[in-house]
């Protein structure tokens, strides 16, 4: 029972001690503002807020300065600025960076609703942190079918692809998503083109039409997740082997052949090329002979090095009559006409 | 000669795709120019986006990358190298029913896999939620070779039910110098009976070999942030390969995986996810499982903390790693970052107990449309035993956005 009370006494004082850091904020510290408190005395919007009726899409956010508090609370109970303790820093930051995405205008609103503020700001009651109105608040009145149907964003994002906003309900990318995004993605119509532009997909899919991976080139992004961060070079064999054909989404195969001429491990490096293959990959018939088992697992792997012109490697020894025996599959049933490739390699004739 | 000839052609289609949108005066455009640097792997090349649009009864927008610079070639010598990778225009009827996009692009949707090529997409949509693409053009391959006869058409049919589903069919075939390398038709779909609740899955099977190409399904579970995915696949990478391949021929064995993935925010700054995989590689079993924990230091997320461990298991590849990160603001327009891993293999075949690998980098933000990155890694892995590098990176853009 000591015990239970010293671990339930540590956990109380570890969770207390870094409640700070885990973002837990006491409540007498700055807090969001009193917009409840201010709706309930019947206070106007625009009597601290002033001229935000008239506000068009660029401008002023007519946010409240300590000589508008100080209209009413005429003495004020502290020496700093009121914003210091009043509202959050991040509902500042978050009302200046709308006004820098949104294409939005307080002038055009105001004479439709009757200046009743509350009508999209709905949250003004409640004491919330944030008093901008989610997204579905404006289609209550603007449906914008036609925009959602032509995926024309526009009309009110200022530019949706580098906007960087993510959706509150939907889509949280994992930090696995690349490795498993093709179900959503490929299900979800043009969704993802709705906050990514083509070169985004590129980036990866285009492979080694790319430069260097996206994981490389933002290299000091190191929050990101991804297939390729880190010491991938090092994982990559045993990676590819682990899910066989994932690597042919992007790359194409004869993308590994150039790096691994470079690195002089391929039969055609510049210079004293090595073997990449382990122990035991290629013996006599009979013999350890891995490289049947890998090529099965992967055939895409093989095909990397020795694809087109390199294929008379194998064919050396396992076409008809020849030691290596039959690649195919129990059960190979042939597909289509033997004449046509690739049959023919080994077929001759139609054998 | 043929990449040289494919690079001006490229960059040809890239200007005449901007010029187009700059001749209708792009109220929108933006241009983004990516310089780096590599001492490791040598290599320095300077990539430039741009997208442009134009709003009017036709919305025009326009797309290029294309990047160019040097890197050591095979046999150690210097290599110029460059691509246009990306260079097409999309129209778009205003009223969203009709839309055009031509020019080097990608295609995606559906079962179908990703397709980059010289080509068109022409799209029609109903008001009752149907769409219908139609793609063809010529299959970009690396180095551009066998392109003399290459290429590829396809269709998908789509059918929306408001906001709770979909089901699509598509098809597509490739044909390589004549003959024909794919053929696959797929089957897609969605179910969202409830907010919280998703289920999807794709199909696509190859009709020249006839087998599963690639299948999926995910069921997913969500609470606003917090979320929960079940997830299965199923995947035979011989049928991937085009039906012109020797490699086609040693027949289909399927890769299966099913898992599950969650994420969990256990406090305002501190988030955990997780996910365990079930594997069958031909006859062999595994798994995989990760769980990473990433703290954030302030209310905006610029500094973080964080730290992932994984074990992948399959007979022969198996490996377990930790990798930790920490992104610390220096000053307001300056931050700090390390990234460190350590991944051991269970059998090391004589390529290194562990691979150790780590990176410290700075950013250097002096106005918002210019940023300047260095890094320095080191790292030790199965081909060299100690391997140091240096990285550079600048970045600027410039756009209109209103």
């Amino acid at each position: 029972m000591r015990w239970q009370s010293v671990a339930l006494f540590v956990v109380l004082l570890g969770t207390g001690a870094c409640a700070g850091i885990l973002g837990f904020k006491p409540e007498d510290k700055t807090h969001p503002f009193e917009h409840d408190a201010h709706t309930r005395e019947g206070i106007h919007c625009v009597r601290c807020h002033s001229g935000i009726q008239l506000a068009g899409d660029t401008g002023a956010l007519h946010l409240p300065s300590n000589a508008s508090c100080v209209t009413c609370h005429e003495k004020p109970h502290d020496t700093r600025a009121c914003d210091s303790c009043h509202g959050l820093p991040y509902t500042r930051a978050s009302a200046v960076r709308a006004r820098d995405v949104l294409r939005f205008s307080h002038a055009d609103h105001a004479g439709k609703t009757g200046a009743d503020c509350v009508r999209c700001h709905s949250d003004a009651g409640s004491g919330a942190a944030i008093m901008r109105p989610k997204m579905a608040t404006c289609l209550e009145c603007h449906q914008h079918d036609r925009e959602m149907n032509a995926r024309d964003c526009d009309g009110c994002h200022v530019d949706l692809t580098t906007e960087g906003t993510m959706p509150d309900d939907h889509l949280i990318h994992s930090p696995d998503f690349a490795k498993d995004h093709a179900a959503a993605a490929q299900s979800s119509g043009e969704l993802c083109t709705s906050c990514h532009q083509e070169s985004f997909c590129v980036s990866c899919h285009a492979g080694d039409r790319m430069p260097r991976t996206p994981a490389k080139l933002h290299f000091d992004d190191v929050k990101g997740a991804g297939l390729h961060r880190a010491g991938f070079l090092a994982k990559h064999g045993d990676e590819s082997k682990n899910a066989p054909g994932l690597c042919t989404t992007c790359h194409a195969p004869e993308g590994c052949a150039g790096c691994h001429q470079r690195e002089n491990l391929s039969a055609s490096g510049s210079t004293a090329p090595r073997n990449p293959h382990p122990a035991g990959w290629l013996s006599t018939p009979g013999g350890r002979n891995d490289h049947g088992s890998a090529a099965w697992r992967d055939p895409a792997s093989c095909e990397a090095c020795h694809g087109g012109a390199g294929e008379q490697l194998c064919i050396g020894c396992h076409q008809v009559g020849a030691p290596g025996g039959d690649p195919h599959p129990p059960g190979h049933v042939p597909a289509g006409r033997k004449a046509a490739q690739p049959c023919v390699r080994c077929h001759v004739g139609g054998r | 000669m043929i990449r040289a000839r494919c690079i001006a052609c490229g960059v040809v289609v890239a200007l005449s795709s901007t010029a187009f949108v700059g001749v209708a005066r792009a109220q929108q455009y933006r241009l983004r120019v990516d310089a780096f640097g590599e001492s490791a792997d040598p290599a320095g090349f300077a990539m430039v986006t741009a997208s442009a649009r134009e709003r009017g009864p036709i919305l025009v927008d326009a797309e290029a990358l294309v990047w160019t610079g040097a890197a050591l070639g095979p046999d150690k010598s210097v290599e110029a190298q460059g691509e246009a990778v990306l260079a097409s225009v999309r129209l778009r009827d205003a009223s969203g029913y009709g839309e055009l996009r031509f020019g080097r692009l990608m295609f995606s949707g559906g079962a179908v896999r990703p397709l980059h090529l010289d080509g068109a997409v022409a799209t029609a949509r109903s008001p009752s939620g149907a769409e219908l693409q139609a793609f063809g053009g010529l299959p970009l391959k690396a180095d551009f070779q066998g392109r003399g006869d290459d290429w590829l058409v396809g269709m998908r049919a789509t059918q929306a039910a408001s906001e709770e589903g979909h089901v699509g069919f598509s098809y597509w075939q490739e044909r390589e110098s004549g003959r024909i390398a794919r053929s696959e038709l797929g089957a897609e779909g969605s179910f969202t009976p409830l907010r919280a609740f998703a289920l999807r899955g794709t199909a696509a099977i190859e009709t020249v070999r006839v087998g599963l190409v690639e299948a999926r399904v995910s069921a997913t579970l969500a609470d606003g942030l917090d979320r929960l995915e079940l997830f299965g696949l199923r995947r035979s990478p011989s049928l991937m390969l085009p039906a012109t391949s020797l490699f086609a021929a040693l027949g289909s064995y399927d890769a299966d995986a099913v898992g599950l993935t969650g994420f969990y925010r256990v406090a305002p700054r501190l988030d955990m996810s997780a996910s365990a995989t079930v594997e069958r590689v031909t006859d062999e079993a595994g798994a995989t499982g990760w769980a990473r924990a990433e703290l954030r230091l302030d209310d905006d997320g610029v500094g973080a903390l964080g730290v992932e461990v994984r074990r992948e298991f399959l007979p022969g590849t198996s490996w377990s790693g930790v990798r930790a990160w920490l992104r610390v603001p220096i000053a307001e327009d300056f931050s700090g970052s390390t990234e460190v891993e350590v991944a051991a293999p269970d059998d090391p075949r004589g390529r290194g107990v562990v691979w150790p690998w780590g990176l410290l980098s700075l950013r250097w933000t002096p106005i918002p449309s210019l940023d300047v990155a260095a890094g320095f890694e080191a790292s030790s892995t199965p081909q060299y035993a100690l391997s140091l590098g240096g990285l550079l990176r600048a970045s600027g853009t410039w756009g209109r956005s209103r």
